[in-house]
């Protein structure tokens, strides 16, 4: 029950939960490319074919993809609510607007840091 | 309404009579007592006092390094001292200076501006204070003892470790500023349960003062934030006394561990101090505009987006040290992604003033001052994050000029601003519109003079942290003109410091809110009386002052929340963390020698450590628990708290009458802190088991697995004991309440015996491992919160048996179970690393 409604778009976890789960990708790039590098390394004439950049590019994917689907949930709850009581001026939607638009902010910046994989080779020095 | 109101047959109270009481229930005693004082508005007043002459000092140390620097080869001090100076010079401005500067104005602001009458924990307001002052005065005297540290602001080891720097220098750093950092969080964790859970009726998350927004951002960093530094502090520490080798590469450390946990908490630090002064910026705008803030949805979103993005930017300190280019360019992308939310926030407030008619009063000016100083620092900022630029320039001026301008634009303009705006609170007077013009225009002036040329300085390649350089490399004139410079600045601080002096007795009285506000900070009578609120409001919009006009009018004649004194308790309103809907009553504890008594036995444990005087250090520390613990035992239906006896009328319960205390919010918001502490450990363990040349792993599993699991177990046990205490009770069965968490006590002593015998039978060689290092701190991590959970449990069980913990006032037991599975976890997560994840990743 308690963890039902920590899922609603309304509950104020939300507005941690998007940057919080990209805090975590990130870490887990940086991470995982670093040790990838160190223990299974491929070759620099690879480019940006190879196992490493294809799995971190395959995980962003899924996280922005991820988020931007929660933040299109926050925000139709919030359309939803907004009609009912007049605007954003009440608690429950203000929490699922202001969730939304940083839903979207950790998805760009997810989107960004992770086009970085394309500049280049991951294991250059 | 379901907040209590005198009921209708009750003769409403003659006001006086009321401002009569209320005053002697919260009078703050004069004399050698007024070291007992609790409220946060004393409290706030002392911090602000203390960080000011904290801020003089460091200034003063600056003025000397710029002395010696105006001309090449100068003689006027030595390098010796000038690499103490700048050293101190930072360490000073940042942690003592400002982080507990913004913190001070918060503990100030928020509860005035939130309608509470103190912050949920007056005796931790106090605690703090002393940890800040003592520390301080630890760092400070070393300078005059002539060993102060001189590694740098930031430490690093192999430099501060203690073959390079054998002196005390460094112990007083790492001691010192880890005291001072017990203050800040402490701080942090009442900020933030004051602003969840103590908020007047109505204000629910979208009608806060955005000031409160930013404060429970910056309050979340500082939590998670600070316990890497405080991990680092003690890990170095551990390895300049006990030789336990944590950054040594020879015996498997790693000296760029350093540099990452002290980054890790070094970047989200800058955002510590940028957000509060933000938050100041978003207060007077609207009022300077003269109309509401323009997208108050935006800002709340840019300040969250700011303080988690700043936890991801750590490595761009550290292009310089070698690292995988791709890593590089992640950060360097992150630290480009931070200037959006920062934008989105500047974009908030030209709109604001775009859409509002401007009053250019004196405070306004220190923010025009601001936007533009602050701007341009972001910029040099995002330049720096570009990494082939940093190669360039890391480590010259060009960074010295970078940091200076957010710092100095970025906090210290903004504190001035509000000083000036909040003068008529401390004193009830106004501050002079012609010296304070003269004061700005100076260190306007004086600061660009110092700090543009410095620009130019660092990119002709002059070093940061030299003491002296040749004539003819093209350096000697913009340093003549940045030390010229630095005087005007001074002169201009020093003229805004003696106008905010003499204002105290020159001002003109200040008439009721005389800027026209907004904010609930101003219905009260000027100076601010330590009760706040005679009664508490209710608010309906995020302006409440110009929405309500006669809100003041109300509150003083005892017509709103709240106006029951009879009792002699202090209490201020508990309400919903959401909708602001009222749901409780808390009682804040009053005048207390325990903080004061608390904070001056941990100053001896440090100044013991730091004159590696062992035996005494065990006596500070006993002493420093007894009066923690005694501290505790004064709460709850305790006779000097609130006894069973006091009966309440009205539908509102005390807090410790209820299941969801404050305290449950401070238990779970420590703990936090805790796990990042724990968690930088963890970071620490694997970093070094992946990167460190020499990390030496045993053979097999370095611990015993029966002993390590009977431990485990004994862990899980007691904090099963626990919650089965705390479920019962919620479910209205008092019975072998004492039995249970007296079973919990036992268990937890088992656990810790377990631990020391799994430690001792493993015959670790901490000294020449960083491995058997790291294993014991995490035991000792883990057992220091078990210890912990056990003398509170044991405690509480001997409170169950006076009658302190009941059906009727149930609210400790919920707070102590957390801590039992914040242990329990932290074990099992421990074992994990150390027994588990070795043998599946070897193979
Ligand atoms: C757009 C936002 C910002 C970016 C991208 C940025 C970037 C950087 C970078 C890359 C460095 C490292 C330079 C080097 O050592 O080579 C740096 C240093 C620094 N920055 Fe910023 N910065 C930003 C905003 C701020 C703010 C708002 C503050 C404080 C209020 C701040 C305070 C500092 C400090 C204190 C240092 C120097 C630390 C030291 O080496 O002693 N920065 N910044
Ligand atoms: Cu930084």
């Amino acid at each position: 029950m308690q963890m039902s409604k920590m899922l609603q778009p309304t509950h104020p976890l939300q507005l941690l939960a998007g940057h919080t789960v990209w805090l975590l990708w990130f870490c887990a790039l940086y991470a995982g490319v670093s040790l990838g590098c160190q223990w299974f390394p491929p070759s620099p004439q690879q480019g940006f074919w190879n196992w490493i950049s294809a799995t971190a590019g395959l995980l962003s994917g899924a996280i922005l993809a991820l988020l931007l689907w929660a933040a299109i949930c926050c925000w139709r709850s919030f359309r939803r609510q907004a009609v009912r009581s007049a605007g954003d001026a009440q608690p429950r939607p203000f929490v699922a607007a202001v969730a939304a638009g940083l839903y979207l902010l950790a998805a760009l910046a997810t989107g960004l840091v992770s086009l970085t994989l394309l500049l280049s080779a991951p294991c250059l020095q | 309404m379901s907040a209590r109101r005198p009921a209708a047959a009750e003769t409403p109270k003659d006001p006086a009579h009321l401002r009569a009481e209320f005053s002697r229930v919260w009078v703050n005693p004069r004399g050698w007592r007024s070291l007992s004082v609790v409220n946060h508005t004393a409290i706030a007043y002392r911090f602000l006092i203390t960080g000011t002459v904290f801020f003089v000092l460091a200034g003063l140390m600056a003025m000397l390094m710029r002395t010696q620097l105006a001309l090449p080869q100068h003689e006027f001090v030595d390098h010796k001292l000038y690499n103490q100076l700048f050293t101190m010079h930072g360490t000073v401005m940042m942690f003592l200076f400002a982080v507990p500067m913004m913190e001070a104005l918060a503990v100030y602001l928020i509860p005035k501006m939130i309608g509470a009458r103190d912050l949920a924990y007056p005796r931790l307001s106090a605690f703090g204070y002393w940890c800040y002052l003592f520390g301080g005065i630890i760092i400070l005297s070393s300078l005059a003892l002539q060993m102060a540290p001189d590694s740098g602001w930031f430490m690093y080891t192999p430099l501060s470790n203690a073959v390079f720097s054998p002196g005390r220098g460094p112990d007083v750093w790492l001691l010192g500023i880890t005291f001072v950092e017990i203050s800040a969080v402490a701080a942090g964790v009442e900020l933030i349960v004051s602003i969840l859970c103590t908020r007047a009726a109505g204000m629910s998350l979208d009608k806060m003062p955005l000031f409160a927004w930013y404060i429970l951002a910056t309050a979340g960093m500082i939590i998670i934030g600070f316990p890497p530094l405080i991990l680092a502090s003690i890990l170095l520490e551990l390895e300049r006394a006990a030789n336990l080798p944590f950054f040594d590469v020879v015996r498997g450390g790693d000296p760029l561990l350093w540099q990452h946990l002290f980054w890790l908490f070094g970047h989200p630090e800058v955002y510590i101090i940028f957000l509060p002064a933000a938050g100041v910026v978003s207060t007077l705008v609207p009022v300077f505009a003269q109309r509401p803030i323009i997208g108050y949805r935006w800002a709340v979103l840019a300040v969250i987006g700011t303080a988690f993005i700043s936890f991801g930017l750590w490595v761009h300190h550290m292009f310089t040290v070698g690292i995988p280019q791709l890593a590089l360019a992640f950060f360097s992308a992150a630290s480009m992604m931070v200037a959006i939310p920062t934008g989105i926030q500047v974009f908030v407030w030209l709109a604001t003033l775009w859409y509002g008619r401007p009053r250019y009063s004196l405070p306004m000016l220190w923010l025009a001052g601001f936007f533009f100083i602050f701007v341009a620092g972001g910029l040099t900022g995002v330049m720096l994050a570009l990494v082939p630029f940093d190669w360039q320039v890391h480590d010259t001026h060009f960074v010295v000029a970078h940091f200076h301008y957010v710092l100095v634009g970025g906090m210290l303009f903004p504190l001035i601003a509000g000083i000036y705006y909040w003068l008529p609170h401390f004193s009830g007077r106004m501050p002079s519109e012609r010296v304070g013009r003269w004061a700005f225009w100076l260190t306007f002036l004086g600061f660009n003079g110092t700090f543009l040329i410095m620009h130019w300085t660092g990119l002709l390649g002059m070093p940061r942290r030299i003491y002296t350089y040749e004539a003819g490399l093209g350096w000697d004139l913009p340093n003549l003109i940045s030390s010229v410079s630095g005087f005007v600045l001074a002169i201009g601080t020093a003229m805004m410091l003696a106008d905010i002096a003499l204002h105290f007795r020159f001002g003109r009285r200040a008439d009721p809110n005389p800027w026209q506000s907004n904010g609930l900070e101003w219905v009260m009578p000027l100076p601010a009386p330590p009760y706040n609120f005679l009664t508490l409001p209710t608010v309906d919009s995020r302006d409440p002052l110009w929405s309500q006009p006669a809100l003041a009018e109300t509150l003083q004649q005892g017509e709103q929340l709240l106006p029951e004194i009879d009792h002699g308790l202090r209490e201020t309103l508990g309400s919903d963390p959401v909708t602001a809907r009222p749901r409780q009553i808390v009682h804040l504890p009053t005048n207390s020698w325990w903080p004061l008594a608390a904070a001056a036995a941990i100053g001896a444990l440090c100044l013991a450590l730091l004159g590696k005087v062992y035996g005494m250090a065990l006596v500070a520390t006993v002493i420093a628990a007894v009066c923690l613990l005694r501290w505790s035992w004064e709460n709850g239906a305790h006779a000097s708290s609130a006894p069973l006896a006091i009966l309440r009328s009205g539908p509102l319960p005390l807090h410790s009458r209820t299941f969801d205390s404050v305290g449950r919010y401070g238990m779970i918001t420590t703990l936090l802190a805790s796990g990042a502490l724990y968690f930088s450990l963890l970071f620490a363990w694997y970093y070094l088991w992946a990167i460190a040349p020499e990390w030496l792993p045993p053979a097999g599993a370095p611990l015993s697995w029966t002993l390590s699991l009977l431990a485990g177990t004994a862990a899980t046990a007691a904090c099963a004991l626990h919650t089965i205490a705390n479920l019962r009770l919620r479910r209205g069965v008092e019975q072998q309440l004492g039995v249970l968490t007296g079973a919990a006590a036992l268990m937890g002593t088992l656990q810790l015996g377990l631990m020391v015998w799994t430690l001792h039978h493993a015959g670790l060689q901490p000294t020449l491992s960083a491995h058997d290092a790291l294993v014991i701190v995490m035991f000792a991590f883990v057992g220091f919160h078990t210890l912990v959970a056990v003398l509170a449990t044991a405690l509480q069980c001997w409170r169950v048996h006076y009658g302190y913990v009941s059906l009727a006032v149930p609210y400790e037991v919920p707070v102590v179970t957390p801590l039992w599975s914040f242990s329990a976890a932290c074990f099992w997560l421990g074992w994990l690393s150390i027994m588990i994840m070795p043998q599946v990743w070897l193979g």
